[in-house]
């Protein structure tokens, strides 16, 4: 199985989702920000999805997104999991190449399925 | 807070510094009809309440103290130390505050006498009460800040007093949390203020989401917790009220926002009343730990057009469910 990348400023966050997926058999890397994501997907290709928070200091999670793909050209699945629900930012992560969003605050439940699958 | 109460009314605290029990009474009738909650202080005590009290509306006062005028000179220093505090004189000599000396007049918003004391009520709307919060938004607010809590927080209960509107600028706690609101109808920000030690307990007692196992608890682990409550509380309520945007013109009005470590002072650059909820977050177990308590205020310092206000949350259908992942 992949690796997991959770990308969020808030220690909070990272806690919860990286404690929740470990808990669940899952290898979970972490990073503070869009600019650490975007260099951890790029040490680590073992990094088989992304769970990244939109609004972030140094770089926010959909530039952080467009960069994986423009840049890295990596494919890696990049779910977000933020407090944004506009339409407008939801469509400009679908542009960013983002597979899949959730809106906080998280339920490790309803999502360690499809997470799982991702990772196989 | 019932929020079934329609009638939901603002409130403020007042300090009332009296002596004789009869007019104190008067008072307090007075401002029990206008939405006021009195705190009784004596000339000898003002002060020290004054530096323990960050949540007050305003001071009633009486110019003759001691038989002397002393509460004209009191009015000068509590002005000296709480320039924000409007203060209503209550005078048996002056009909105006005109005539007071011209370097005597600033502190005072008013001067009454205990029979014309309902005249204090048009000095009540334009210092304390003259910004208009809808019950709507302040009900809302208040029901989205309790569900956050609930979500950062586990084994608790909230307790909310009822919302009230504050002149003060006086931080409370040794941390506070600051995010923009920016919309068509409102500018300005959100506050949550609070003590250190009383989250660094609930992190350690593992009633947060924070891992707190093989190391101390320090003051990081509470800024994350109240980093993270602030942030969901701003993202709930942009998702849900700011359905349109600042023109980009309105966005180039700043004005410095200037914290006073030492006098423990926040300015926004404006007196306008703001709107204040108070929160005690209660550890449900047997540990009996101190209550968290968080001031959150809402500082509309930029921008406020509360008859733009979208009444209704955006309809159900338009809000993702939190939690469940949508994929594209």
């Amino acid at each position: 199985m992949k690796k997991l990348l959770v990308v969020d400023d808030s220690a909070t966050v990272r806690d919860e989702v990286a404690g929740f997926f470990k808990q669940n058999g899952i290898t979970v890397l972490t990073a503070v920000d869009g600019k650490d994501g975007l260099n951890k997907i790029k040490m680590d290709t073992a990094i088989g999805l992304v769970i990244c928070d939109v609004n972030m200091p140094n770089m926010d999670g959909l530039t952080m997104s467009e960069k994986v793909r423009s840049e890295l050209k990596s494919q890696v699945p990049i779910i977000m999991l933020t407090t944004e629900s506009d339409p407008a930012m939801k469509q400009r992560g679908k542009a960013a190449g983002v597979k899949g969003w959730i809106v906080k605050p998280f339920k490790g439940a309803s999502v360690l399925p499809s997470v799982k699958k991702m990772l196989a | 807070m019932n929020t079934e109460d329609e009638s939901l009314a603002f409130t403020s605290k007042i300090l009332v510094c009296e002596e004789n029990i009869d007019i104190l009474e008067t008072i307090k009738v007075f401002c029990n009809a206008h939405n006021l909650t009195t705190l009784k202080v004596w000339p000898e005590n003002i002060l020290e309440v004054l530096q323990s009290s960050i949540d007050l509306g305003g001071i009633f006062l009486y110019d003759d103290i001691n038989g002397e005028k002393e509460g004209i000179q009191l009015g000068l220093e509590l002005h000296r130390i709480r320039p924000e505090l409007p203060i209503f004189l209550r005078s048996n000599s002056l009909k105006s505050v005109d005539e007071l000396p011209e370097d005597m007049q600033k502190p005072f918003a008013g001067v009454y006498q205990l029979d014309t004391i309902d005249s204090l009520k048009d000095l009540l709307d334009i210092y304390i009460f003259s910004i208009f919060y809808p019950n709507i938004m302040v009900r809302q607010f208040h029901d989205i800040s309790v569900e956050v809590l609930h979500s950062q927080f586990s084994n608790i209960k909230v307790i909310s007093a009822i919302p009230y509107v504050v002149k003060d600028q006086i931080i409370y706690g040794e941390l506070f949390s600051l995010i923009p609101l920016e919309s068509n109808w409102c500018r300005g920000y959100m506050m949550l203020q609070t003590e250190e030690s009383s989250v660094a307990s609930m992190i350690s007692l593992g009633n947060t989401l924070i891992s707190h196992t093989g190391y101390t608890v320090d003051f990081r682990d509470v800024n994350a917790v109240l980093g993270e409550i602030t942030n969901m509380i701003w993202g709930r309520i942009k998702a849900e009220f700011f359905t349109g945007s600042p023109d980009a013109i309105a966005l180039r009005t700043q004005v410095p926002i200037i914290v006073n470590h030492g006098s423990h002072y926040v300015s926004f650059g404006s007196t306008e009343p703001q709107l204040c909820f108070r929160h005690e977050i209660v550890d449900m177990s047997e540990k009996a730990l101190k209550p968290i308590v968080l001031y959150q205020k809402f500082i509309f310092n930029l921008s406020w057009s509360p008859e733009d206000f979208p009444e209704a949350r955006q309809a159900e259908e338009d809000l993702v469910e939190s939690g469940e992942l949508e994929l594209f």
